[in-house]
């Protein structure tokens, strides 16, 4: 009798193994939502953006691959496309170091073990907390283009007058800088706590004994402190290009894609094009080809940084 | 100006849908009707709610229950013709959109003659689709001008300061006023352009479309956009028009001209009560300024329609008649600033009477093109009525967004008016 159970059990182990099962019901409520919420929209956009498809009044026309012609190719309407999926790469570019870099040393300076260092943490975490819009709409104010907004009229006072009104949002070669560095400020209170915690997790022992080594504090945080965040920071980079990667709230408010289509974004064309222009198929369409680099970024991105998983 | 309540209004809609079928029923003989309003300023919102509870008083056997919907465009956008209430407020701007999709009912036959041929000739124009029939009627229509501060312009040493139609300065004279103005202003500004409204996010299509009119042309000539949004006369007009930018206050607070920091504002009629009460009789409406075609306007606001499957329209129909009448009509209108929209009203409005404040809204109004292609003595122009008309405002205002700018107007507009006679062929010219 217990020969058998035994065997029975042995052999559904043998099959499917009792961690794989395990595995495979605990992972299935992640599954159903990437079904639900990524796998489904993704075909749906698919289906769509073979239409010329109008929400406002029914009406949809077949129009095959014309969407994708019309985004990728044609003279009058894919220059903006290619310009906004390059302006989506620089301010990745700019906002992933500086936002990482900021983000370690906010948290090398909250790690310290002071009186009301908790007040502190909640004071730089804070603008995490409020919403995107909402911190948009009143840097639009300090960055407006007369003396009257608050970065101008810093810069003139300082400089006695020298520095006369930038136009931060309208001139083309400063307004994505802008919004990067609003998009900076109003970010870096999340990845600085991710770092955080990650700081208190490189056991002490570590920095005891790089010091009885004499290393200089430089050399410890170059020898234990960087390595020992190097799967938080691999996570920490990641999101951070994900964000600047679907960067829209900012540009939505603050500059509408201008001036002269130098802050527009894949996500911006794609939400405007189904919304504001009432044209979902090519909205969609933008939204397939937006995927599919995004996955060829991610494999690109997971080979380079591998996270180190096993423990040695 | 419409930004960020998207997603809730989503969630709205969702909700108001189920809500529309269940509470369109009949109890005990009596008629249920539903009636959408836009959660708009407070005194429509006050409005609205006094209309309603009066046409409940006044109609025994109809109950009509409002709601307040706090983006109407995208409910009604999202919202299947089945689902859709009794009755409800819309963007004038949107009716050929909502017609084309089926969620109208004709007005005619429905709501009395009487109620259709009073109202503004600007409205009727505009509540007109291009099969001839009537869709919508108003309470009030919109004023598109330049306010002036008498004692700063006579300060720059403005004189002849055009208060008619005929009068209207020419752009190159216009110029010449700006640069006289931002002589004496502390901050070196003349105008607003309402800067603040966004102009890509489709003020341009409202605000700036005039300029089009005044060059000569309509934003579309029979269904294309080509040869006339982006006639060289047009470009001409839209590159004085950039010129102007050095004398434009951004206007992030949203009172350039209430606070007395420039002399001009190119705005529309809402903005009266809050100019009124800063700077009094000094306050004076000047006609836009003057292209080569004369001077040219908007016009348009909020409209009133019928649900296409509404199964109470004649009791909708009811309280279209209601709310159009001359008393509640002044109510709402002594509340937001706009003009009153039945001829009968504006005649009664000393306000718009020759010689009055606001005589200068009704002048314009009086002398719409309607839907023709604007002529030189003809003054307001409605929004292209076309289904094509959202992807004209948001494609037409990015590319005056550009041209501001500093984009080439010509390339800009050519640009812009290839997508709109892209789209028109992409929808089979929007026949049904």
């Amino acid at each position: 009798m217990a020969n058998a159970r035994l065997s029975t059990k042995g052999l559904f182990k043998k099959r499917f193994g009792n961690d794989q099962l395990a595995g495979m019901l605990m992972s299935l409520p992640g599954a159903l939502m990437l079904v639900l919420f990524v796998v489904i929209p993704f075909f749906t956009a698919f289906v769509l953006s073979f239409y010329n498809i109008h929400l406002s009044n029914g009406h949809s026309f077949f129009m095959g691959f014309e969407q994708y012609r019309r985004i990728l190719f044609d003279p009058n309407t894919s220059p903006i496309f290619w310009q906004s999926l390059g302006n989506n790469f620089v301010f990745a570019l700019m906002v992933v170091p500086v936002q990482t870099g900021l983000a370690i040393a906010l948290a090398l300076l909250l790690n310290q073990k002071r009186k009301g260092i908790a007040f502190f943490r909640t004071f730089f975490f804070m603008p995490v907390v409020f919403p995107m819009s909402l911190v948009a709409v009143i840097w639009s104010l300090f960055y407006s283009r007369d003396l009257r907004g608050m970065i101008n009229s810093l810069l003139n006072g300082i400089s006695a007058g020298n520095i006369g009104p930038i136009d931060w949002l309208g001139t083309p070669g400063l307004a994505l800088v802008s919004i990067a560095i609003m998009s900076v400020w109003a970010g870096v209170g999340f990845q600085m706590v991710i770092v955080l915690a990650g700081l208190q997790e490189i056991p002490l022992e570590l920095y005891e004994a790089a010091s009885i080594d004499k290393a200089s504090k430089w050399q410890q945080f170059r020898n234990v402190t960087l390595p020992g965040l190097r799967n938080t920071l691999v996570f920490v980079v990641i999101i951070t290009s994900i964000f600047s990667l679907r960067l829209f709230d900012q540009v939505y408010i603050l500059t509408s894609g201008g001036p002269l289509g130098s802050t527009s974004t894949v996500m911006y064309q794609s939400v405007t094009s189904a919304w504001t222009d009432d044209n979902v198929g090519k909205g969609s369409a933008m939204t397939v080809v937006f995927v599919l680099i995004i996955i060829v970024l991610t494999l690109i991105q997971r080979r380079v940084l591998r996270q180190e998983r096993e423990i040695k | 100006m419409k930004n960020g309540k998207r997603i809730i209004a989503l969630a709205a809609t969702a909700a108001l849908a189920v809500a529309g079928l269940t509470a369109c029923s009949s109890n005990g003989g009596k008629q249920t009707i539903t009636v959408w309003a836009m959660q708009g300023q407070t005194g429509e919102v006050n409005a609205a709610k006094q209309e309603v509870a009066a046409f409940n008083k006044a109609n025994p056997d109809i109950k009509a229950t409002l709601k307040f919907v706090p983006d109407m465009g995208t409910a009604l956008k999202t919202t299947k013709a089945d689902a859709l209430p009794d009755a409800f407020e819309f963007d004038g701007e949107t009716l050929a959109s909502l017609v084309y999709a089926g969620k109208l009912a004709k007005l005619n036959g429905l709501v009395a003659d009487s109620s259709i041929k009073n109202e503004l000739a600007s409205i009727q124009a505009e509540g007109t689709y291009s099969d001839g029939n009537t869709y919508s009627v108003s309470q009030y229509d919109s004023g598109l001008t330049l306010w002036g501060n008498k004692s700063l312009l006579a300060k720059a040493g403005v004189s002849d300061v055009p208060t008619t139609v005929d009068k209207a300065w020419t752009a190159d004279q216009f110029t010449g006023v700006l640069s006289k103005i931002a002589a004496v202003t502390p901050g070196h500004k003349a105008i607003t352009f309402k800067e603040n409204y966004n102009i890509g996010g489709g003020w341009a299509g409202y605000a700036f479309s005039p300029i089009v009119n005044s060059a000569g042309e309509p934003l579309v000539k029979d269904g294309k956009a080509v040869g006339s949004m982006d006639a060289p006369a047009v470009a001409a007009a839209f590159k004085t028009f950039a010129s102007w930018k050095q004398y434009s206050d951004p206007d992030a607070d949203d009172s350039a001209f209430q606070t007395k920091r420039v002399a001009l504002a190119w705005i529309g009629h809402w903005a009266t009560p809050a100019i009124t009460s800063s700077l009094g009789a000094d306050a004076e409406l000047i006609p836009l300024p003057n292209f080569g075609n004369g001077t040219k306007s908007g016009q348009g606001s909020h409209s009133w329609a019928i649900g296409a499957k509404s199964a109470h329209q004649q009791a909708a129909a009811k309280f279209l008649e209601f709310i159009t009448q001359d008393s509640w009509i002044n109510n709402v209108t002594n509340q937001n600033g706009a003009v009153p929209a039945t001829n009968t009203a504006l005649a009664a409005n000393a306000n718009y009477a020759p010689g009055g404040l606001l005589a200068l809204y009704a002048a314009q109004l009086n002398k719409s093109c309607g839907s023709a292609n604007p002529t030189a003595s003809c003054v307001t122009v409605p929004r292209t009525i076309s289904p094509a008309w959202p992807f004209i405002n948001t494609t037409f205002s990015a590319a005056v967004q550009s041209i501001w700018d500093g984009a080439d107007p010509q390339a800009a507009l050519t640009k812009a008016a290839t997508a709109i006679d892209q789209d028109y062929a992409d929808n089979g010219e929007y026949k049904k």
